[in-house]
Formats: C-alpha cells, sequence, structure tokens
C-alpha cells in the first residue's frame, strides 16, 4: 500500500518537475514579473510537502534550502538573475535524479546537492551585500508582492478588510452598497455588518452611518484594487486591509485558525488572556461572551472568518482533487482490451440475432450496439491527453541547445490542446526531440549569419497541432537557412545513397535526408549529425501508423509535418478477404477500389501494371505475397493505396467493406512477421491480420 | 397604512434612500407609538439603502425597549434581498418577508 503511495508521489512529483521546469522558463523571460516567481516558489513548495509527507527525505530538505532562497526572490531581497535560473533548473534536474534513486532518508549532502546549495547561497549573499541598508528596511511583503498597480495575482488570496466609515458618511451623498456590491463582485464574499452601535429609534439620527463592516474576500486581485474600491471614502474612513490566507491548492489543510487565534490577531484578545480563559476548559466563545470581552457580534464576526476560510480551501481541494483522478495507464490498457473483446462479442451476437431471425433478440442486440460504441468511445477518450504537455519540454530543449550553440532561437507553440492517445504521444518524443536538434544545429544560423543575411538576430522554430480527420497534424518547422539541394546531391552520392547521373526534383533531394547514415553537418556536433537521426524519425513514425512530410525552401527554412493516427488501439479500416484469410487495410490509405481488368487476368508476362485514372499503378497479389494456395477467385479486386506519394495496388478476391478495428498485438512467434502490425477478431470469432503498408511497401520495392 | 386592531401595516414604496430616511423613521416610531404590532411590508419597495435599513434595525431595538413587536410582512423583493446580502445583514435573504425578523443578522428579536 505504501509503495502504491509512493508511486503516486513520484508520478505527481515528475509532473510537478515538468510544471517547475516551465515555470523557470517563464520567470526567465519575464523577470519582472512577481508572478512567475510566485509559482516557481509554489510548485518548489508542493514538491517539498509533498517529499516529506511520503518520506523522501534528501528531496525533502535538498528543496527546503532551494526554497528558502526562492522566498526571498519573492519577497524582493534577491534579484532573478541568469544563474539563480541555472541553478534553479540545475535543482529541479536533481530533484528529478533523486526520484529515481533508492536512498530517500538522510542529508541532501552528496556533491551535486552541495554545490547546487553552495551556489544558490552566494548569490544570496552577493544580494545581501548589495543592498543598501535603507532598502532592507523597505522591502515589499510576502505574499503578492505590490506592484503598485490593480490587477490580478496568479493565485487566490483571502482578504479580511474592516471598514468602518466616518458618522457623516450619508451626508456626503454616499451611499457604501455599490462600495460593498464591488468588492462582492471580486470573487468569494462574507459581509458581516456590525449593527451594535445603532441607538434606537427615538435616538437615532437617520442621516449617520452607525454601521461598520468585516469582509472577507477571496480574490485574485491584488491590494490595490481593494485599495481602489475604497478610493472615495479612504480618506475619512478607517480602513484595514489584511491578507489573511491564500490558497494555493491542494497542500492547504483545510482547517483553518481557532477563534481564539482570530480574536488575536484582530487585536480583540492578547495572549495572556487567552491563555487564562482556555485554562478554564469551557468553549472560549461562550467564556468571552460571559466575561464581556468580547461583544457578540466580534464573535460572530470570527466565526465567520473561520467559516470562510474554511469553506475557500474546501472548494479549492475539491477543485483540485475532483477534477480528475490518477489512473495507471496499464489499468487503462486493459480496459481498453475488454472493450475490444466486448466489440468482437457484440458482433457475435448480432450475426447470431440475424441468423435467428428473433425479433427480440434482434432488439437487445442492437441496444448492446449503441452501448458498445459508446463505451468505446468513451473509452478512447480516456487515453486522450493534449499534446501540450510534450511541446512544454522542449522549452528547455531549445533554451539548453540554443546557449550550448551560442545561438539565439524562440519557440513558438500552437494547438497545444490537440488531443492525442497517450501511447503515441509517448512515442512521439524522440523523433520530435530529433527534428527540433536537426532545426537549432544544421537549420537555424548564428546571429551574425542571420544578420548578414538581413534576418533577424532571433532564429524561431514553431511547433504546432492540429486536426485532420482522424489523424492529427504536427508540424515542426523553422526559419533557418533552408537545405541545400546541391549539397545533398552531393553527399549522396558520395554516400552511394543515389547514382551520379540519377534525376531527381528538389523535393525528391530532400527526401534524401531520411535515408539510413545521412548526415550534412560539416562538423559533427554533441547535439546532431551523426547521421542516425532522421531515417529513424521516419522509422518512428512509419511505427505509428503516421507519415513525414518534409518541405524547405532555401534561406527561409524547412518544415517537417508529421501525420499522426490519433490512436494506436483502435483504426478504421478495410476488410479485404483472400482465399479463407481476412486483411485489413488502414482506411488512411486507402485510396480507391478498382476490379481487376479481365486483360490484365489473361496477361502472360511477369508484368504487374494496371491501368488507373489517366495512368498506370503497380499491383502485388496478396496471394502471392503470403504464399496463399487456395483457389483464386473468378472476380478479383485491386485496392489502391497511398505510401509516400506512390501508387500501390493491392490484388484481393474481396473487399468486404469498412471496418472499426480494435488492434490486437501479435503473439511473440509472429511479431517479426514483415508486413503484418497486428490482428484483431471479426465478429465470427476469425482472426484478421492489420497490415503493416509502409513496411509491405518497402518489401515490394526490394522484389519480396 | 393599513390599519387592524392593534397590528398596524407600514408599507414602504419606491426608492428608500438616504432622503427619506427621517420620514422613515418618523413614520415607523409614531406607529410604534400608537400600535402594539407594527409590521413593515417591503413588496413595493425598488430599492433600500444602508441609511433606511438601519432606521429599520432601530425600530426593532425602539420596539423592544417599550415592550411592542415589530416585524415584517409580504414578500421581498430582489433588488431589496440583494442589498441584504451585499451588506452582510442576511447569509440567504428569504423571499417571504416575515421571515425577515429571524434572517437579519443581529436583528433585535421582539
Amino acid at each position: 500500500m505504501v509503495d502504491q503511495f509512493k508511486e503516486a508521489f513520484k508520478e505527481e512529483a515528475y509532473e510537478l518537475l515538468n510544471q517547475l521546469e516551465q515555470d523557470l522558463l517563464e520567470a526567465e523571460e519575464n523577470q519582472e514579473s512577481p508572478e512567475a516567481v510566485s509559482a516557481v516558489f509554489r510548485t518548489m513548495h508542493t514538491i517539498k510537502g509533498s517529499a516529506g509527507m511520503f518520506g523522501y527525505e534528501r528531496i525533502s530538505k535538498f528543496t527546503h534550502e532551494v526554497e528558502t532562497v526562492l522566498d526571498m526572490v519573492r519577497e524582493g531581497k534577491v534579484d532573478i538573475s541568469q544563474d539563480l535560473i541555472d541553478l534553479t533548473l540545475r535543482s529541479r534536474d536533481h530533484i528529478n535524479e533523486m526520484l529515481e534513486e533508492q536512498t530517500v532518508t538522510g542529508e541532501a549532502d552528496d556533491p551535486v546537492s552541495r554545490e547546487i546549495i553552495t551556489g544558490l547561497k552566494q548569490l544570496v549573499e552577493e544580494a545581501e551585500r548589495a543592498r543598501k541598508p535603507e532598502e532592507q528596511e523597505t522591502a515589499p511583503s510576502k505574499a503578492g508582492r505590490e506592484t503598485g498597480e490593480a490587477g490580478d495575482l496568479d493565485h487566490e488570496v483571502t482578504y479580511r478588510i474592516s471598514f468602518k466609515p466616518p458618522a457623516e458618511l450619508f451626508q456626503s451623498g454616499t451611499n457604501p452598497v455599490p462600495l460593498l456590491r464591488e468588492l462582492r463582485e471580486m470573487g468569494d464574499y462574507t459581509c458581516i455588518a456590525n449593527t451594535e452601535s445603532i441607538p434606537p429609534l427615538d435616538e437615532i439620527v437617520p442621516d449617520q452611518c452607525y454601521t461598520n463592516w468585516d469582509i472577507l474576500l477571496t480574490t485574485t486581485k491584488n491590494r490595490k484594487s481593494i485599495e481602489d474600491v475604497f478610493i472615495f471614502v479612504a480618506d475619512e474612513s478607517e480602513i484595514k486591509i489584511d491578507i489573511i490566507d491564500e490558497t494555493t491548492g491542494i497542500e492547504d489543510d483545510p482547517s483553518y485558525k481557532r477563534i481564539g487565534e482570530i480574536l488575536q490577531d484582530r487585536g480583540i484578545i492578547d495572549q495572556s488572556k487567552l491563555r487564562l480563559i482556555l485554562e478554564k476548559r469551557k468553549r472560549l466563545g461562550e467564556v468571552l461572551l460571559e466575561e464581556n470581552i468580547i461583544s457578540d457580534q466580534q464573535l460572530q464576526s470570527a466565526l465567520s472568518e473561520q467559516e470562510h476560510v474554511k469553506k475557500v480551501r474546501s472548494q479549492k481541494q475539491t477543485e483540485t482533487a475532483g477534477s480528475s483522478i490518477r489512473v495507471n495507464a496499464e489499468k487503462l490498457d486493459q480496459l481498453v482490451d475488454l472493450v475490444g473483446e466486448m466489440v468482437t462479442v457484440q458482433a457475435r451476437l448480432a450475426r447470431t440475432s440475424n441468423s435467428l431471425k428473433d425479433s427480440q433478440l434482434e432488439n437487445i442486440s442492437e441496444q448492446i450496439e449503441r452501448l458498445t460504441s459508446e463505451l468505446r468511445n468513451n473509452t478512447m477518450s480516456m487515453r486522450m491527453v493534449p499534446i501540450g504537455m510534450t511541446f512544454s519540454k522542449f522549452r528547455r530543449l531549445v533554451r539548453d541547445l540554443s546557449q550550448d550553440l551560442g545561438k539565439e532561437i524562440e519557440l513558438e507553440t500552437s494547438g497545444g490542446e490537440t488531443e492525442l492517445d497517450k501511447t503515441v504521444i509517448d512515442r512521439l518524443n524522440d523523433p520530435m526531440v530529433h527534428i527540433i536538434r536537426n532545426s537549432i544545429d544544421h537549420g537555424i544560423e548564428t546571429p551574425e549569419v542571420r544578420e548578414q543575411a538581413g534576418k533577424s538576430r532571433d532564429g524561431l522554430i514553431r511547433l504546432e497541432a492540429s486536426h485532420s480527420g482522424a489523424s492529427v497534424h504536427i508540424t515542426i518547422s523553422d526559419n533557418g537557412k533552408g537545405l541545400n539541394a546541391d549539397k545533398l546531391r552531393e553527399r549522396a552520392v558520395e554516400r552511394g545513397v543515389i547514382a551520379q547521373d540519377a534525376e531527381l526534383s528538389e523535393q525528391e533531394i530532400y527526401q534524401l535526408i531520411f535515408a539510413p547514415g545521412f548526415s550534412t553537418a560539416e562538423v559533427v556536433s554533441k547535439v546532431s549529425g551523426r547521421g542516425v537521426g532522421m531515417d529513424v524519425v521516419r522509422q518512428e513514425i512509419e511505427a505509428l501508423g503516421g507519415a513525414v512530410i518534409l518541405e524547405s525552401e532555401v534561406g527561409q527554412g524547412t518544415s517537417v509535418l508529421l501525420k499522426i493516427p490519433l490512436t494506436l488501439a483502435i483504426i478504421d479500416g478495410l476488410l479485404v478477404q483472400v482465399g479463407i484469410n481476412y486483411y485489413v487495410f488502414p482506411l488512411s490509405v486507402v485510396e480507391r477500389v478498382v476490379e481487376f481488368p479481365e486483360e490484365e487476368k489473361s496477361r502472360g508476362d511477369n508484368r504487374r501494371i494496371i491501368p488507373y485514372q489517366d495512368g498506370l499503378v503497380p499491383y502485388v497479389s496478396l496471394r502471392e505475397f503470403f504464399s496463399i494456395q487456395d483457389e483464386k477467385a473468378d472476380y478479383e479486386q485491386v485496392v489502391v493505396i497511398q505510401n509516400n506519394d506512390n501508387l500501390i495496388g493491392f490484388l484481393v478476391d474481396q473487399v468486404i467493406g469498412d471496418f472499426q478495428t480494435v488492434i490486437k498485438p501479435l503473439g511473440k512467434m509472429y511479431r517479426d512477421q514483415e508486413g503484418i502490425s497486428g490482428a484483431t477478431f471479426l465478429g465470427d470469432g476469425s482472426i484478421a491480420l492489420i497490415l503493416d503498408i509502409p513496411k509491405l511497401a518497402a518489401q515490394i520495392k526490394n522484389g519480396f | 397604512m393599513k390599519q387592524q386592531e392593534d397590528l398596524h401595516v407600514v408599507a414602504l414604496s419606491g426608492r428608500l434612500t438616504i432622503s427619506r430616511a427621517k420620514e422613515l423613521s418618523e413614520q415607523l416610531k409614531s406607529s410604534l407609538d400608537e400600535h402594539q404590532r407594527v409590521l413593515v411590508n417591503p413588496a413595493r419597495a425598488e430599492n433600500i439603502d444602508a441609511s433606511c435599513i438601519q432606521v429599520l434595525y432601530a425600530s426593532a431595538k425602539y420596539a423592544q425597549s417599550i415592550g411592542k413587536e415589530f416585524g415584517f410582512t409580504g414578500e421581498v423583493p430582489e433588488q431589496v434581498r440583494e442589498v441584504l446580502v451585499t451588506t452582510g445583514l442576511c447569509r440567504e435573504a428569504p423571499d417571504e418577508a416575515k421571515e425577515l425578523t429571524e434572517t437579519l443578522i443581529e436583528f433585535p428579536k421582539t
């Protein structure tokens, strides 16, 4: 059980570390923004708290040291600097490493921890030396470092606002209701009117104000925004604004201060009196009222504060905990498998009910079909995750590599909300790293070269994602120097990839970079250029059932489009039959199905070409490819598919129709079978093999 | 104003702002002086401000001090309910005015 909790902590910690990385990069870009620093501090604080709770003592102690420095930054005592960001990023990486280690207890006194902490302490010492004594006295207060302007904080703060207007308030024509309404509209609002001072009717002066208010407001507005509400009454009123709580999320304990603490905070009772009363072991409120130490309204106001903060904290916890639950990915995979089985059984039920012609059974079968379809869609949607998290990981990559190479590169992303199956996203990481590294290393020029070419000093890498039918398109583009077709051609000839006299279009030359062992970098760097990149990229993407399309323009940049299927678990397929065997083509590659021409049947030679539209298309008989011995069908059909801009026909006995396929992996014995990517069950329990088109096409090209 | 035995109903109407606070206070005082039981009906009030709310509180305190009953009747218009909640006098204002005596925070019960 404990291990299970630790696993949950680790998962959460990895997410928090990713968040921390993003927060740090944000802080690096917006060094003047107190919100960015607050975000870094809070994430670090959460990591520390959770680590301590789950027994990761080393992480907790190390994080505590880093957090102390970040708190000083938040308080304005230490400035954000490049050194600070670098050290905090290193701290983040070090925490990541410590999470992987088995030794969780003890001191954070390993060499890396010591080095980082020493570095951070040096920064603090430097800052302290640089600060003048008078500045030290006027450092801004914690919690919502003031910017001097009205605006929003990046987290919620609870204010206790005490508003005591003067007795003449009404006479000056001021109505406090709109003012209170303005506060109410700012967030979660509890108002306590203190009406004790209102005299009886025979004593009242109706145009005098006898009421004062205690307001509890939980909002993201900063202090200045609250002060601005009182701008016209501030001079003559007593206004006190205190921050009594900062809600940062799930780490907050929903319980709040005891009544005694609240009254002490408000200066209504002092500590010695409080201690004396507590010794009486009666309810504090009762005693305070009995002894006339506080008024009923003062007690009610304190109780309201306690209730308000508890409510806000509980809401925050419910929002954080209730909006999502963490489920092990394996359990989701099992669910998808079970749904796959269900789909198969449902198809058998449909067949049986059709053959029995029992209307009641048919009715039940249809209902189950609808439910199964909904269940399948819902289950698949659970595995979908936005690609934005993957995109954001690349910010660090771009930052670090461009610094190493002395380049100035910005990363822009769009479409981060586009969702893909988690399995697909996990497998996209490495190919994307390759492409981005190539862009940084080979594509984008140094600032000096860019300036000479009349370009801006900053290079740009754009990551874009969008839906396109059952696929997602991911584009990685840069505004670098583009591919040099002459150089590529030269290298390809040198490496024997193409013949000296090969006639290739510019686009065809660009595709050569996907050839195994191809590299154009003049100097092999640690970043890329060992020629193991782009061919692996294509293989990986094709293994996902996707495609890579590269475009480039000299001097303008290069763009790589990855077409990725939404999911690996279910595909829309075209079911065909050859003899007694069934095969599935992924529908995304199918161009058209045509009848096999009569004249081709009688052709004696080995020329395998059929007329298609205005041209000719080569075809392969699946019967021959898979060595199927059954008799040929009288009428055969050709499924024309597209693979990397080439059309290929596959001769089959019969096209049965489109079919949504739950993919089952092949057993160990068949895993290495070229041309097959998986299998699926049909309604009658028989098996259909799912064709791996890119591999099949490559084999055909090599004369299988 | 409707009168029935010892009960006097004061029907509020229009906008009850500082300009009418004095008039309202005099009206309620004379009602309480003359009748054993006074009920305020806010159904036709278009609005109310803090000064007039204070007068209602003062009326309840006065009624208590002279042994009279002071309460509410009729419906509470939306605008009035909103003001009562915004000014912290009610957590959740009821639709019916007769419940106001209980829900107005720290309102003297007579």
